[in-house]
């Protein structure tokens, strides 16, 4: 009854370099059709997708390609009176596109676009008793919003506004048998969630209630023979997944507990030579998302060619720098 | 007479050059007929060539055209003939399918009720699943929605101009339907018309995609609105309904956070709860998906509100374990709920043995008919469990030389909000005022500067500490001889990191010990098995074991080479362990020297030695270094250290060896600035040597260092 490894094939042909200039070109040109079909059904996640190409653009050292004031004025035009920020001009507020703002205008030194006051207030009002926060008014708890809560507050440098203790706390109350994090308390680990919780503990500086030794295990093991990383254990591998779980065990200082080389041959493998871009696998569909992270997590296992990444804010490091934050990292 | 003369001269010549003139003239009108008609023959030759090849193509094409006529045409219309009779047969075929569907969710529908009724019957329901997917359900990679910005699983397909062109009309249609309908959805609820049109209008924009979050906040708008409005009945119905919608855009797309969010409020809002029937919901997605984290979350809510006995979860997630082992989602879920079923008294979020007993052969089963599955290993590795530490004092040191008293916790810990310690100098109560080392919030090392009125070192002293009153106290003594000591807390049970291991009997261990001994020789490159193996090993006596641990862990970086570092740094924590153990109340040095050493752990147990030998081994950086705040004397010479970084701030270190490793900036050297005890560094044998002006710029940077030793 063995089943077999869920896992992809490489193939001789699939490219093995770095096409930087591919991608620079996709990236410039995804914004520039707005009335492509695909650019406008993406709208309820626009503001995300901004910062996903505006950080990729800066690794790749072109982010003077991308027009600043048309963004810095979408971004302004997205926030709402109580202080949130929605996905696209008259979408509702919501903590995943207050932390893509929030980014944007930290990437571009532009905070100034937001009133920042009225996000922080938005964020407090979300934090729920527990300590956990909301993604909007509507209530969805869930980890994620934890580390958007925490991460937005740390880049505008309002980390006293919020109970960081009990935000702590109801983290922690989410974590498992595995030493990995769910969604909520009694979620299944997820990688991705894995990546919210163990970032947001280093922005706060309490990576010690962390078993690194056994969630370096669990995500180590997460690597597949194909040199792909997968999100849980017994499904397909995903270059999303090279961020997440890639950042997190550098967050916790055991990156080299997967095989590197293996890792950077499948990232490249997920690029598309004809039109630039990654996709989650090799030779499926790419998207800007995708670009990210594949771009991200080469950055993460050292290549040169692109900028290096902060492994807790997934921004440039120079970013991170002159904001003087100096997240945890074990 | 000679007029006449001269006239008729003048006549003569004149009469002559017209002639000349004639001449001139005729020779003038002469056509050169022959170049012409040269030229002209060559164009007709030309224009004759191009009749031909014309002719030609014309008859290839007749050619072609009589034996399409005669011969392809009549082919292609007796294939059709057949095809008629296919045809017809996929439409029967698709009726059959229709009827087995049915059948199908009929029975499901029957054997559900008779599992109740009888109990599980798991194996019928195997054999309905090995049916469902592939035939019957949706097969997963055919996802319609219109998602581009996050592709999941979207296979790129080459296409022709002409399909490409039938798709962009076909999205072109769609984008102005989409448009229309937003800015529908826009407009009224901008002018309040919370109304059946709205849920309508937006209803169709979500199914096509149910990620537009903010259209399910607008229906969630509709229905606030309507409370005041409609009875009960009538709210009961349209929410109902709501989740019969919620129900198709499910189908479409299973792993929406927006559609299970959506349901979870509806459920909340209905006058009369359904959380009975949606358990029912729960049970069908995941036998979908048995591992859908949306629906297991979903399924938790339903549990809680719907006050399903965790028993009854339990039963759930034996079921679906004894469908498939592999089940990562049940195990995890078997982790929560047991220890509210079966709590361990003794240990707090453990299982009581009578249960961990059940549950270790479940996981044999598990790992005997799959050695390699990792959930259930995972899940193995659990059952061995990590006790739950009480903190404790493990090491102290205390000098009359320096004033310094150090403590070592076996846990991070915040002086005032974790925990306080009780000092008392020759039996009075002494306030000092706690640091942790490296300035830290959260810190296992802890240091306090005692006066020198109060510890002076030509007198005799009794130091004691105390976490408080339920703890244990450490004694510490000085007199004019021993002016500094240390105090380690002796290791109960033989092993002092044996909670990294197990909170379980050691019979349990032993047997468990046993049954992978059994299945390593039957598998004997299975990983899993070894890593079992060796914690086993490890728990049960890792002395009487300590050459098989090694030799696990050789055998383990053979058969899994992708994670070679992980085990050796596996092996690196195994030997650290391994020398703390071995180290005695009074010692003030470890030496780790030539061990294979790759990364560094435990550092808080040397917190309060002087000497630290790491030399010779495979360091590439100092973990935790900052632990090291007693150290007087550091060899770290021949590894292969990159940076300085977590040697900051040592405020005992004199004397550092690191010569012989990779460190290549000056800049790499800085931390030890903030080291003020620092005498002599010794960084031979770097590559830093040989940057031009490298010795002005250390010099510079590091003013504190009287004595720095490096190549010339």
């Amino acid at each position: 009854m063995a089943l077999p490894v869920k896992d992809v094939t490489i193939s001789e042909s699939a490219p093995s370099e770095l096409l930087l200039q591919k991608h620079i070109s996709y990236i410039s040109a995804y914004g520039t059709k707005k009335d492509d079909y695909e650019y406008c059904m993406t709208e309820y996640l626009r503001l995300s997708g901004i910062y996903w190409g505006l950080t990729v653009m800066d690794l790749m050292h072109s982010l003077e390609l991308m027009d600043r004031q048309e963004v810095l004025q979408f971004v302004r035009e997205c926030q709402h009176e109580c202080g949130g920020v929605g996905a696209s001009i008259g979408h509702d507020p919501h903590l995943l596109y207050t932390l893509s703002a929030v980014q944007v205008v930290t990437l571009y030194d532009a905070v100034d676009t937001l009133d920042v006051d009225a996000v922080v207030k938005y964020i407090v009002g979300l934090q729920t008793d527990e300590g956990g926060f909301m993604g909007d008014k509507w209530g969805e708890v869930d980890t994620r919003f934890s580390f958007c809560a925490i991460t937005c507050l740390a880049l505008l440098g309002r980390l006293d506004a919020v109970n960081v203790d009990k935000a702590v706390e109801f983290v922690l109350s989410c974590m498992n048998f595995d030493g990995g994090f769910g969604c909520r308390p009694c979620s299944e680990s997820h990688s991705g969630q894995i990546y919210c919780c163990v970032g947001m503990l280093a922005i706060v500086g309490r990576l010690h209630h962390i078993d690194a030794d056994q969630l370096g295990w669990w995500l180590c093991e997460r690597q597949l023979p194909s040199g792909g990383l997968n999100g849980r254990p017994e499904k397909l591998p995903d270059v999303c997944y090279s961020w997440w779980v890639l950042s997190s065990l550098s967050i916790i200082g055991r990156l080299h507990w997967i095989d590197k080389e293996k890792l950077v041959r499948f990232i490249l493998a997920t690029q598309d030579e004809e039109t630039g871009g990654f996709a989650d696998r090799p030779g499926d569909m790419v998207d800007p998302f995708h670009t990210l992270f594949g771009i991200a997590g080469l950055s993460l296992l050292g290549n040169t060619a692109v900028k290096p990444v902060n492994p807790v804010f997934c921004m440039p490091e120079e970013t991170i720098r002159r904001l003087g934050l100096k997240p945890q990292m074990l | 007479m000679d007029c006449a003369a001269d006239s008729c001269a003048t006549d003569t010549i004149s009469r002559d050059c017209i002639s000349e003139l004639a001449q001139e003239y005729a020779a003038y009108t002469t056509i050169p007929i022959a170049k012409e008609k040269a030229q002209f023959e060559e164009s007709v030759e030309l224009l004759l060539n191009r009749l031909d090849e014309y002719c030609q193509l014309v008859d290839l094409i007749r050619s072609d055209t009589s034996l399409c006529l005669n011969s392809t045409l009549p082919h292609i219309y007796a294939k059709s003939q057949q095809m008629k009779a296919i045809f017809e047969r996929i439409d029967k075929l698709e009726v059959f399918v229709g009827v087995v569907r049915r059948n199908v969710a009929v029975m499901e529908g029957l054997v559900l009720k008779a599992e109740a009724d009888v109990g599980s019957v798991s194996s019928v329901k195997k054999m309905l699943q090995l049916f469902k997917l592939p035939l019957f359900g949706t097969p997963k990679k055919t996802s319609q929605s219109p998602k581009q910005a996050v592709n999941h699983g979207r296979i790129k397909v080459k296409t022709t101009a002409e399909q490409q062109e039938a798709k962009r009309k076909e999205r072109e249609q769609k984008l102005k339907l989409y448009t229309a309908g937003m800015s529908k959805v826009f407009s009224k609820r901008a002018a309040g018309e919370l109304d059946e049109d709205l849920l309508t209008v937006s209803g169709q924009l979500l199914s096509a995609n149910p990620d537009v979050y903010t259209l399910w906040n607008i229906r969630r708008e509709v229905y606030t609105a309507w409370k005041q409005l409609k009875t009960k009945d009538e709210m009961q119905t349209s929410l109902e309904g709501e989740l019969q919608f919620l129900e198709q855009c499910l189908r479409v797309n299973p792993k929406s956070y927006g559609v299970w969010q959506h349901r979870a409020w509806v459920l909340e809002a209905v006058p009369q709860s359904r959380w009975a029937q949606e358990l029912e919901l729960c049970n069908k997605f995941l036998n979908y998906d048995e591992r859908n984290f949306h629906c297991w979350d979903h399924r938790r809510l339903v549990v809680d509100r719907g006050h399903v006995s965790a028993d009854d979860e339990l039963q759930f997630t034996s079921e679906k374990i004894k469908d498939n082992f592999s089940n990562f989602s049940s195990w995890h879920y078997r982790s929560k709920l047991l220890p509210l079923l079966h709590p361990n008294l003794a240990h707090p979020g453990g299982i009581d043995e009578d249960t961990l007993q059940s549950e270790f052969e479940l996981v044999q089963n598990a790992v005997f008919t799959d050695p390699d599955d990792q959930s259930s290993w995972f899940y193995h590795r659990w059952l061995l469990g990590r006790q739950q530490r009480k903190l404790r004092v493990e090491m102290c040191h205390i000098s009359s030389t320096t004033n310094h008293l150090i403590v070592t916790l076996n846990k991070s810990v915040k002086y005032g909000k974790d925990f306080q310690l009780v000092v008392t100098v020759d039996g009075d109560l002494t306030e000092v005022l706690w640091e942790a080392a490296g300035g830290r919030e959260y810190c296992p090392v802890w240091m306090a500067r005692l006066s020198k009125d109060q510890l002076r070192d030509d007198a005799t002293h009794k130091v004691t500490v105390c976490l408080g009153p339920d703890s244990d106290v450490v004694t510490l003594h000085l007199d004019t001889e021993v002016t500094e000591t240390n105090y380690l807390q002796p290791s109960s049970n033989g092993s002092m990191f044996s909670f990294e291991q197990s909170a379980t009997a050691s019979t349990v261990l032993t047997e468990q010990l046993d049954m992978c001994q059994q299945l390593h020789e039957l598998e004997p490159e299975n990983k899993w098995t070894l890593l079992s193996l060796l914690l086993l090993m490890r728990a049960v006596d890792h002395r009487k074991y300590s050459n098989e641990t090694m030799s696990c862990i050789e055998k383990l970086t053979q058969v899994d080479p992708m994670r070679l570092n992980y085990y050796k740094d596996c092996r690196s924590k195994i030997l650290m362990e391994n020398a703390i153990e071995s180290l005695a109340s009074a010692s003030c040095k470890i030496c780790l020297r030539d061990a294979g050493l790759t990364s560094l752990h435990h550092l808080e147990y040397l917190a309060c030695l002087a000497e630290v030998d790491l030399s010779h081994n495979a360091l590439r950086r100092i973990q935790d270094g900052f632990l090291l705040q007693h150290v007087h004397v550091l060899d770290l010479s021949h590894n292969k250290i990159t940076t300085c970084e977590g040697l900051s701030g040592l405020d005992g270190l004199q004397t550092l060896d690191l010569s012989y490793n990779s460190l290549v900036d000056v800049d790499d050297l800085h931390p030890l600035s903030s080291c003020p005890q620092l005498k002599l560094l010794n960084i031979e044998g770097n590559a830093v040597c040989s940057t031009s002006g490298a010795r002005q710029q250390l010099r510079a940077m590091l003013h504190n260092v009287p004595v720095i030793h490096m190549d010339r």
